[in-house]
């Protein structure tokens, strides 16, 4: 593996003192955390610095530190020296779990495995994890009560200590309404407990698919209708899409592009009922089929006497 | 086949949920990242809205070791860029819909 030269990482000096560790870990942190950075490589960046800093700000890890990288001789393939341990390992679940983003570096030095460290919270009794997982939801499965499979990976403490991720599946039912983002508390369906601690709960964090016909505004729907420049201007009966079955919507005379007609109750459900459809009515042109179509368009223009830019640049 | 009941925390499950001491949580409360309903804390009740975010602020914490003040802050200020993200994406969408004649 990689050796990782924590003080180049943090971007200070050998001698730096905890002060100086620090302020460079907050600046670092701030620039790249993921909650905060746009920028490409973010996220892995973030993760080495507080890698880094979890071992510089802590006077053991440090000092064991500085002894490996003394004698580390710049091969590319690092080995911990034979029968290295570690006497500021992790030692509690909390901060075993913290470090599960960590470089198989700073594993094979401070971690758990074979060398202990992980290993010691199997004793007491803890609660299972949380886990949180995105579910896809079609808009048309949000108005009445569905049922959906759902599989996810649960990180799951074996027998000495080390973490792995186990498949599990679970039917649920997902209530009436839900919206983009709401999350739903799965009571115990996450990481088992050790010992006769209970399990931890799962997340559901709903996330709405995008429709190839509608939007969601809130609870409100928004569909796009085209219609001639004729049908605009005379009104029409057009028929359009919902989420629960055609309908017929009258198009009044005289429409412009983008107006909206409100169509009530074809929204998605809430709790004080259900939103409403709108439909953005653009006028289409067609395409130019010939010189007798040019020339109503022009007998057009001379019997209406019409100045589409009259109030434009007022 | 598991139902979903609405779920609601007490302080002590909250704060054995996040893993978590009251103290934190009342700091939190006070500084008003979350705002529970019950005006003392032995009545307050906790949803998992509040439950993602105080994890979050607890996250941001251990990372930018910023107070609670900057981290209510910057929780408020990300809430909002992704608020806006998600109205540009919208809007976007809207208007490629309407802009983009049927090219077939």
């Amino acid at each position: 593996m990689q050796f990782k030269d924590y003080y180049e990482i943090l971007g200070v000096a050998t001698d730096a003192d905890l002060k100086a560790i620090k302020t460079s870990y907050r600046k670092l942190a701030r620039q790249y955390h993921p909650d905060v950075s746009q920028e490409l490589g973010a996220e892995e960046r973030f993760k080495e610095v507080t890698e880094a800093y979890e071992v510089l700000k802590d006077a053991s890890k440090r000092s064991e530190y500085d002894q490996l990288r003394h004698q580390y001789d710049g091969a590319s393939n690092f080995q911990p020296p034979p029968g290295w341990q570690s006497t500021s390992a992790f030692h509690e679940g909390s901060d075993a779990q913290y470090a599960q983003g960590f470089s198989d570096f700073f594993e094979s030095l401070f971690g758990g495995g074979h060398g202990g460290g992980f290993a010691d919270f199997r004793d007491s009794a803890r609660r299972g994890s949380d886990v949180e997982v995105e579910l896809p939801v079609f808009l048309e499965e949000t108005l009445g009560e569905t049922t959906k499979t759902i599989t996810y990976e649960l990180p799951q403490a074996q027998e000495d200590g080390r973490i792995t991720l186990v498949s599990k599946k679970l039917n649920i039912k997902i209530p009436v309404g839900v919206i983009d983002g709401e999350r739903i508390r799965v009571p115990g369906q996450a990481s088992p407990g050790i010992g006769d601690a209970p399990s931890g709960d799962l997340y559901l964090s709903i996330r709405l698919v995008p429709h190839p016909l509608f939007d969601v505004e809130g609870h409100d729907l928004i569909i796009t209708v085209p219609i001639a420049p004729w049908e605009a201007a005379l009104g029409t009966k057009v028929n359009i899409p919902t989420l629960d079955g055609e309908i017929t919507m009258t198009v009044p005379t005289g429409t412009q592009t983008g107006s909206r007609l409100r169509v009530r109750g074809k929204g998605l459900a809430g709790k004080q009922g259900r939103g409403d459809l709108y439909a953005v009515l653009k006028v289409v042109m067609p395409d130019r089929d010939g010189a007798s179509i040019d020339e109503q368009w022009r007998m057009l223009a001379i019997s209406c006497d019409f100045d589409a830019r009259a109030n434009w640049r007022d | 086949m598991a139902d979903i009941p609405k779920s609601s925390f007490d302080l002590v499950q909250f704060c054995a949920a996040i893993g978590i001491t009251a103290e934190v949580i009342i700091e939190i409360v006070e500084i008003g990242i979350i705002e529970p309903p019950g005006s003392r804390p032995e009545d307050w009740i906790f949803d998992a809205h509040m439950l993602g975010t105080t994890r979050h602020a607890i996250q941001l914490q251990r990372d930018l070791q910023v107070d609670w003040a900057g981290i209510a802050l910057a929780l408020n200020l990300i809430e909002e860029r992704n608020r806006l993200q998600r109205e540009v994406h919208h809007l976007r969408a809207r208007l490629e819909r309407f802009i983009d004649q049927a090219k077939d």
